[in-house]
């Protein structure tokens, strides 16, 4: 076996089998689900404290316009009193806790021709609740006060209330078939914010695990037996390597874990409900889908050729990332100052997430195309970019043959850093002598 | 053999290694002696490969030194290390891959060394929790563990407790006797004469003298005389000032002194006499190692000096 094949399986190996690596890898899965299920519960039990806690609003309403409509169709959380008096002392009532909140309706709200303002006095401002579900049911009754008023019959009241639904259809290139896309943008948003995060967590989570056995070799001092043993390329190259085989490692355990969850669940589901019920269920799922944003439409249906790219991008970027976190591991001694040299290489990859929101109104601008073609940024970038638009052949493959050149200049100019920082110690190091050692090897 | 031809290294503007040439000889023992900051260690990495010459080469076995050689090459840094948290047995079968052995053959060759050194019980440990000596000897079967036909050790004696000292003294002979090129690095001169078979002295990144170390002392050494005596102490003062010899020590009518040049010790006593003084106690010794090793650096710097200033004194007139 080579030097190289011989630092791969160790550092595998010795990562693969450690404690860490297994409690994290079968944890972290039940971990984020744990984790998702508490914020869901605690949501959901504030969202129906809030729901069911009563409220008393007072409303001073001097014409007697909308009163009795609106105490009509009051949500049964609202409890509404008609009050009269002076401002300032119905204020105060408010302010000594008579009242959760004072609504004040100026006279002729119903008034054809003139915009009116209602206002809500309260110490609740906090409560999005208090604000929201007033505020909905209060410019309803309003309004229906006002078509009230035109004596309409009911076809033509009706007809205003329906609602008007607005879809987008996608045509195909015959332009015969189409097909539901409204939301469609916001998924595909969506997915390219998956490929960032996935990207961003393997380069973050794994390069930085590059750059700490880096450091963990310079601080223990085995850095110069390696060095007199093998190429100092082939131990950067072997750990690189060896993490990202870690990482695919933890992903796939993790998909079988989801596999195996999700039959566990489904089995479990088909010996808990009769088909009928299930049948309910999927209905009440389809209308909640329905309530979203995202509905069917909006689920991005993604093109082999992104999914090529994106497959071809992940591990290019790791790479060329994790290289420069090798280099930097070399390079500094302490964490303190490591931590401080980590935000060289996150800042391109934060600025390719924050260049996602771009994207999604310009994805042909030159500033998407520049990102989409640099090395740094074209991982994130260029998977997204050809989601929303249709990007030229030769720019896609433009695209990773730079970030695959990018990558490999990357790991030769850290296989120089690394072998002279390693045997650096005691000494500060500047910008300047990074780029002395990348030179001079 | 291990060959090392006019190399120079420099480090940005300092010359580290300045035209230096020696060779080892296998079934031999080379001490590379010099002080703190001599190019020792520069000249070591050299030789496995860490760093590369800026002129001169340097052969093994007529091959020049590449990551090819590093195999043949086990070497035991000044600066020692070891993965903190890896059992031991792990850390010598991975070194020893790297080397070129087999899985296996690294296994067998751990516990060999394991055994040979007294740390068969350490095999499972953690370098975290064996004590510094513990580990040194760790550090020295990952050294051996290829069974490599230059060994290279960089002070390797520093820490050990006089047992463990010479335990790996033992060791070291017998790999000279198995026909092992051995280089190690001192400034331990006690240990370097009771092991070396050569000696090549370096300073200010230039070998000041290379040889057998019999040879050396003879050509180097002179005598050490100490003496009683009474009468006029000034004509001791009188020989050192025309540089015949050094005074070690001279506390009331004893001395100590190095005869320097071709001055003997009949020279010695018949000034002595000249001078009227009544001699209670005279004896004489070879110079030891370490007498001669300060004596070469010190001319070397008063040299090196007055070469400065010579130049600079040129350089004055020029201007």
């Amino acid at each position: 076996m080579t030097a190289l094949g011989v630092v791969i399986e160790s550092e595998y190996l010795r990562r693969v089998k450690s404690k860490t690596f297994i409690l994290m890898t079968l944890l972290m899965p039940i971990a984020i689900v744990a984790l998702m299920a508490v914020v869901a519960l605690v949501v959901a039990a504030s969202v129906s404290s809030e729901r069911s806690m009563q409220r008393a609003i007072a409303v001073y309403d001097p014409g007697n316009e909308v009163f009795e409509q609106l105490e009509q169709e009051a949500p049964s959380s609202i409890e509404l009193a008609r009050v009269s008096g002076s401002l300032d002392r119905l204020k105060q009532r408010v302010t000594s806790e008579e009242f959760d909140g004072l609504l004040v309706l100026p006279e002729g709200l119903t008034d054809m021709n003139r915009g009116r303002e209602v206002y809500l006095y309260t110490t609740e401002v906090q409560s999005v609740l208090v604000e929201q579900v007033l505020r909905r049911f209060v410019l309803d009754v309003v309004r229906e006060r006002r078509l009230e008023r035109f004596e309409l019959p009911r076809e033509v009241y009706n007809a205003v209330r329906r609602g008007v639904t607005f879809r987008v259809m996608e045509l195909d290139d015959s332009g015969e078939g189409d097909r539901d896309a409204s939301g469609r943008a916001l998924g595909l948003v969506g997915y390219g914010m998956g490929i960032a995060f996935g990207i961003f967590m393997l380069v973050s989570i794994y390069g930085g695990m590059v750059m700490q056995a880096v450091m963990e070799e310079k601080s223990s001092r085995m850095a110069e037996i390696l060095i007199a043993s093998v190429r100092p390329f082939d131990i950067l190259m072997g750990k690189i390597l060896a993490l990202f085989a870690l990482a695919l490692t933890q992903i796939l355990i993790w998909l079988l874990m989801i596999l195996v969850l999700g039959l566990a669940a489904a089995v479990m589901v088909g010996l808990l409900f009769s088909p009928e019920q299930l049948g309910d269920l999927a209905g009440s799922l389809q209308s909640f889908q329905n309530i979203g944003a995202m509905d069917a439409g909006a689920m991005p249906d993604v093109r082999g050729d992104v999914v090529f790219v994106t497959i071809l991008m992940i591990p290019i970027g790791y790479f060329l990332y994790a290289s420069l976190f090798g280099a930097l591991g070399a390079v500094f001694e302490n964490n303190q100052e490591a931590q401080m040299a980590m935000m060289l290489p996150m800042f391109p990859l934060i600025l390719s997430v924050v260049m996602l929101q771009t994207i999604v109104l310009a994805p042909n601008s030159l500033f998407i195309k520049i990102g989409s073609l640099v090395p740094v940024t074209a991982p994130v970038i260029m998977p997204t970019r050809m989601l929303l638009s249709d990007v030229p052949i030769f720019e896609v493959v433009l695209s990773l043959v730079l970030a695959f050149l990018g990558a490999i200049a990357t790991g030769w100019v850290a296989g120089r850093v690394f072998r002279i920082g390693l045997l650096r110690y005691g000494k500060k190091t500047s910008l300047r002598d990074l780029v002395c050692m990348a030179v001079s090897g | 053999m291990l060959r090392v031809q006019e190399v120079s290294k420099s480090y940005k503007a300092t010359l580290a290694v300045d035209g230096v040439s020696f060779e080892a000889n296998p079934a031999r023992v080379l001490g590379l002696l010099g002080p703190n900051g001599a190019g020792k260690s520069s000249i070591l990495r050299m030789v496995t490969n860490i760093t590369w010459p800026d002129a001169g080469e340097i052969l093994l076995d007529d091959e020049r030194i590449t990551h090819k050689t590093q195999a043949r090459v086990g070497y035991m840094p000044e600066e020692r290390g070891l993965y903190r948290q890896m059992p031991v047995l792990d850390q010598l079968l991975y070194l020893g891959r790297l080397k070129g052995l087999s899985g296996q053959a690294a296994k067998q060759a751990g516990r060999y060394w394991l055994n040979r050194l007294g740390a068969e019980d350490w095999a499972y440990k953690r370098p975290r929790d064996l004590s510094r000596g513990m580990q040194q000897k760790v550090q020295f079967a990952l050294t051996l563990i290829h069974a490599p036909r230059l060994v290279i050790l960089d002070e390797p004696f520093s820490g050990l407790d006089p047992l463990n000292a010479e335990l790996m003294e033992e060791v070291i002979r017998e790999q000279r006797e198995q026909g092992d090129i051995i280089v190690f690095a001192s400034h331990l001169m006690e240990q370097v004469e009771g092991l070396c078979d050569e000696i090549c002295l370096i300073a200010g990144g230039r070998v000041l003298v290379a040889g057998e170390l019999e040879t050396v002392k003879e050509s180097h050494g002179g005598g050490v005389v100490r003496l009683a005596f009474e009468g006029n102490q000034q004509v001791l003062g009188e020989l050192e000032l025309h540089g015949r010899i050094g005074i070690e020590k001279l506390e009331g009518q004893e001395a100590e002194v190095r005869l320097l040049g071709d001055f003997d010790s009949d020279g010695l006593l018949d000034g002595l006499r000249a001078a009227g003084c009544s001699i209670k106690h005279f004896s004489f010794r070879r110079a030891s190692l370490r007498e001669i090793f300060i004596d070469l650096v010190r001319a070397s710097e008063a040299n090196q000096s007055e070469t400065d200033e010579s130049e600079h004194l040129q350089l004055g007139d020029a201007a």
